[in-house]
């Protein structure tokens, strides 16, 4: 995961550097999933989930001095997205959505930190397809996002390789290639939230 | 009790092509949305990325900056907490996404604004501007992703973007494109701007401020000193170096964005050589009447209503209901009889 925060954190230096195609490319690969980051914990307010998004992007901006790639650069804006979100439902005078925090690698704990606790009202298994469906994708979104993108084209929306090789500018070998990569990613992360959804679950019931 | 790790194995390619084949398309959000996102964060990074370079730069000729840097800190420690809430401009026209920044910087809707006071601060979008009436006199207008700071009746602080002030213009009536009190201090990463009753537009990128003048002339106050510019000449000013002096035109491209967001001009019961003294105040463009007698009968006619539109569109949509005609060339309205 190492060359992937040392990515992020060459994309940041161009950033503070004024370089406009880096805050682009910043802002197309963020905003998104930080968006959808926001909406499931914002009672799916999209009011709310834009406001506290741009919030947390403008923070975000000035602190970026302050990241030093220790973690996905995703992974830090949601954690000052999820800061913003706390202080927004604390002004809006709102309870704040129940949230299950595990200790364990960072991208696992933001990744089960949008996990929400199921309507009493509703079933049960119903609940859990639904959960699965939309896990897919939170881990999409915990991916780069050009990973997650080439994914979603391909198996989500149908795009061949050819299609998506187009899209991206690249050969259809070197598409071949990243989608392999990021299916294998894919497997990875998903497989990480599962358990460690499933590692939350044993110890509620414990308690 | 319910284990979600034995739902599915994702040891196989195959496997991991049928999970994701049952998920649906992620929620993308709205582009309107995303385009106005995108506007404040990047005039947040702007402004970011141009105060970092600009401090760099104080600390290399901290001296001969002293006063300036005086000044500059006030600001920056006072922030805009300390300013007393008194209207300072109402705002005339708006064009895209405008909006007034909140103490956390979170972005609050402008589009029910109708005036603002110090301590508030404007924001335009991507392809946006937004023009004002200012409290003292004069037309004041901001261009597309700007930012400005309003501090006092008497002050703003250009923090990053491209504005224009007019400061014999107003909104009321064309009748006072002549003589105005209207008092604006423009302030910079890069010094400060004053005018002597002119027309002018102030740029800050980060790197330097540049001051178009169309008309009059204006003093800038920077680290190296007071400078003075006068009509058609544009000063660019930076960290360091001397300030580079060129000339320019007064009308053109540049300006375009100006007339977009021209104020509403009250034309009722006015002679129609008020009428074409304003269009040419607006555009930039020389105005001459082809004869005496022209010129007399421009004087006599008069007008009735509102101009709401640009004023080239207000030229081609006003005039032909007279008995005069007009042309544009190299810079010049020439108004004739209509033929």
């Amino acid at each position: 995961m190492v060359p992937l925060y040392l990515d992020d954190k060459r994309l940041v230096k161009q950033v503070l550097a004024g370089d406009d195609s880096a805050f682009d490319r910043f802002f197309d690969e963020n905003f998104a999933r930080l968006y959808r980051f926001a909406i499931v914990r914002m009672a799916d307010d999209p009011d709310a989930a834009r406001d506290v998004t741009q919030i947390a992007l403008t923070k975000a901006v000035r602190q970026l001095h302050t990241y030093r790639g220790e973690s996905a650069l995703f992974t830090w804006l949601c954690a000052i997205c999820r800061n913003e979100m706390s202080d927004w439902l604390r002004q809006a005078g709102r309870r704040q959505a129940h949230i299950v925090l595990i200790e364990d690698h960072p991208e696992i704990q933001a990744a089960v930190d949008s996990f929400r606790a199921p309507p009493e009202d509703s079933p049960e298994r119903q609940y859990r397809r639904a959960e699965s469906m939309r896990l897919i994708q939170v881990a999409l979104d915990r991916l780069p996002s050009n990973y997650g993108d080439v994914l979603e084209w391909k198996y989500v929306e149908g795009w061949s390789v050819r299609e998506i090789a187009s899209r991206l500018g690249i050969g259809t070998e070197a598409t071949q290639s990243l989608i392999a990569r990021a299916r294998r990613a894919f497997a990875d992360v998903y497989s990480a939230m599962m358990y460690a959804m499933g590692e939350d679950q044993d110890a509620r019931v414990q308690r | 009790m319910t284990d979600m790790r034995n739902d599915i194995s994702l040891e196989s390619d195959a496997a991991v092509e049928a999970l994701l084949g049952k998920a649906s398309p992620r929620l993308m959000p709205p582009p309107a949305d995303a385009e106005a996102v995108r506007a404040a964060v990047r005039t947040e990074w702007q402004v970011m990325t141009g105060h970092r370079r600009s401090r760099r730069r104080f600390v290399g000729f901290a001296a001969a900056a002293s006063v300036l840097v005086a000044g500059f800190l006030t600001l920056e420690m006072t922030g805009t907490g300390n300013i007393e809430a008194v209207e300072v401009a109402v705002i005339d026209k708006r064009i895209g996404t405008v909006f007034v920044l909140g103490k956390n910087a979170e972005r609050l809707d402008a589009a029910g604004l109708t005036a603002v006071d110090a301590g508030q601060m404007l924001v335009t979008g991507e392809a946006s501007g937004v023009g004002l009436v200012w409290g003292t006199g004069g037309s004041l207008r901001l261009d597309a992703a700007t930012r400005v700071e309003f501090l006092a009746a008497d002050r703003i602080y250009l923090r990053a973007g491209r504005i224009y002030f007019d400061s014999g213009s107003a909104a009321a009536s064309v009748a006072s494109v002549s003589g105005s009190d209207a008092r604006l201090t423009i302030a910079t990463d890069f010094g400060e701007v004053t005018h002597v009753g002119t027309q002018y537009m102030v740029h800050a990128d980060g790197e330097r401020i540049t001051v178009s003048v169309r008309e009059g002339e204006v003093l800038i106050d920077s680290a190296r000193g007071s400078e003075t510019a006068g009509r058609n000449r544009q000063m660019a000013i930076s960290g360091s170096g001397a300030p580079s002096i060129v000339n320019i035109r007064s009308w053109g491209a540049a300006w375009e964005w100006v007339e977009a967001i021209s104020p509403n001009a009250d034309i009722d019961g006015r002679p129609l050589s008020e009428f074409l003294e304003w269009v040419s105040r607006e555009t930039g463009l020389e105005l001459r009447y082809e004869s005496a007698d022209v010129l007399s009968h421009a004087r006599r006619e008069r007008l009735v209503g509102i101009i709401e539109t640009e004023p080239r569109q207000a030229l081609g949509a006003w005039l032909p209901a007279t008995d005069l005609g007009w042309r544009i060339e190299d810079g010049v309205i020439y108004v004739g009889k209509a033929r």
